[in-house]
């Protein structure tokens, strides 16, 4: 980008009151030096103004209480605002229950596992070795 | 002075003094971006209404530190680009029939305290702000009339902050150039 390139993107910023204290300076420097450049900006700063002149609005007459009555009374039909519908509510509810709801479900399809044997398991399977060796040394 | 996010919940709540303050702050601005766009006051005022009326709608959801100048300009904004686009067709129709343009207001009556000269200047300036597109007039105009910050201008116009200065700096220039040829002429 050339110095008057550059300098007329830092025009368009001085317009906009953006620029650095070094922006500006540097600008300076180079407007001090370049007379197509100041007439750029001289330009701009015209063309600013007159946007501000040019584009100021009138709304028209009786807008305001025509958009007034427009709001307050579709909000007066509509009425306060209402608790949901129960359909919705009930929609609600069963969102909120579905994990339980399916967590519930998996356990009850879960495939039955054995039962771990307990202690009188053991005692029981003890008591019946045991009589099972006395048979086998009363018949030896 | 009420805050915007204070405004925006009494609106939500149908408080008729939040909406009465809520429009005589904005309706104007809102109309002006309306009528920049469409070029045709009855049509800017519509856009105008519906523009508080969809807010309505959503004035429960504005956010805390949020600000309205620029979210209600972004609505009617886009309400006005999207009613454009539709009758679009019909004016299209009515110039191939000779009708005038929807768009042309009256021309301005000239100012008898001008010189005829500084006259034919202030028309060729006018038609050229005319000639701009929505985007880069809106955004001149939220620059240099209402004072708009560059991020506001970005959130009204829904673009990106570089698009802003694109937007600012090809329309300062269009204006510029020509009111470099009007001096000259």
């Amino acid at each position: 980008m050339g110095p008057c390139e550059q300098a007329r993107t830092l025009c368009q910023l001085l317009v906009d009151d953006e620029l650095t204290a070094g922006e500006r300076a540097r600008l300076n420097e180079h407007l001090n030096e370049c007379i197509e450049c100041r007439r750029f900006r001289e330009w701009l700063e015209q063309a600013a103004l007159l946007v501000a002149a040019e584009e100021r609005v009138e709304a028209p007459a009786g807008l305001e209480e025509r958009i007034l009555s427009a709001v307050l009374d579709d909000a007066a039909e509509e009425g306060p605002a209402a608790p949901a519908p129960r359909r919705k509510r009930l929609a609600v509810v069963r969102q909120t229950l579905a994990p339980i709801s399916y967590a519930a479900e998996a356990l009850r399809r879960r495939p039955a596992t054995p039962k771990p044997a307990s202690g009188a398991d053991f005692a029981r399977m003890g008591w019946r070795i045991g009589v099972d060796n006395m048979r086998r040394r009363g018949r030896g | 002075m009420q805050s915007d996010s204070t405004i925006a919940a009494g609106c939500a709540a149908s408080d008729e003094t939040a909406w009465r303050e809520l429009i005589r702050r904005e309706m104007k601005g809102v109309f002006a971006t309306a009528l920049r766009v469409l070029h045709d006051r009855d049509e800017a005022a519509d856009v105008a209404q519906e523009t508080f009326v969809r807010f309505r709608g959503r004035a429960a959801e504005f956010r805390q530190g949020g600000r309205l100048a620029p979210y209600l300009r972004r609505i009617a904004f886009r309400l006005a680009v999207r009613r454009k686009a539709a009758r679009a067709r019909l004016v299209s129709l009515e110039e191939r029939n000779g009708g005038g343009s929807m768009d042309s207001g009256p021309a301005p009556l000239p100012d008898p305290s001008m010189a005829p000269q500084r006259q034919e200047q202030r028309a060729a300036i006018l038609a050229a702000l005319e000639r701009l597109p929505p985007g880069q007039r809106n955004a001149l105009a939220l620059r240099h009339v209402e004072g708009f910050s560059y991020v506001d201008i970005a959130e009204a116009l829904d673009v990106p902050l570089g698009t802003v200065k694109t937007l600012l700096h090809r329309g300062r220039e269009a204006l510029a150039a020509t009111l470099s040829e009007a001096v000259e002429v």
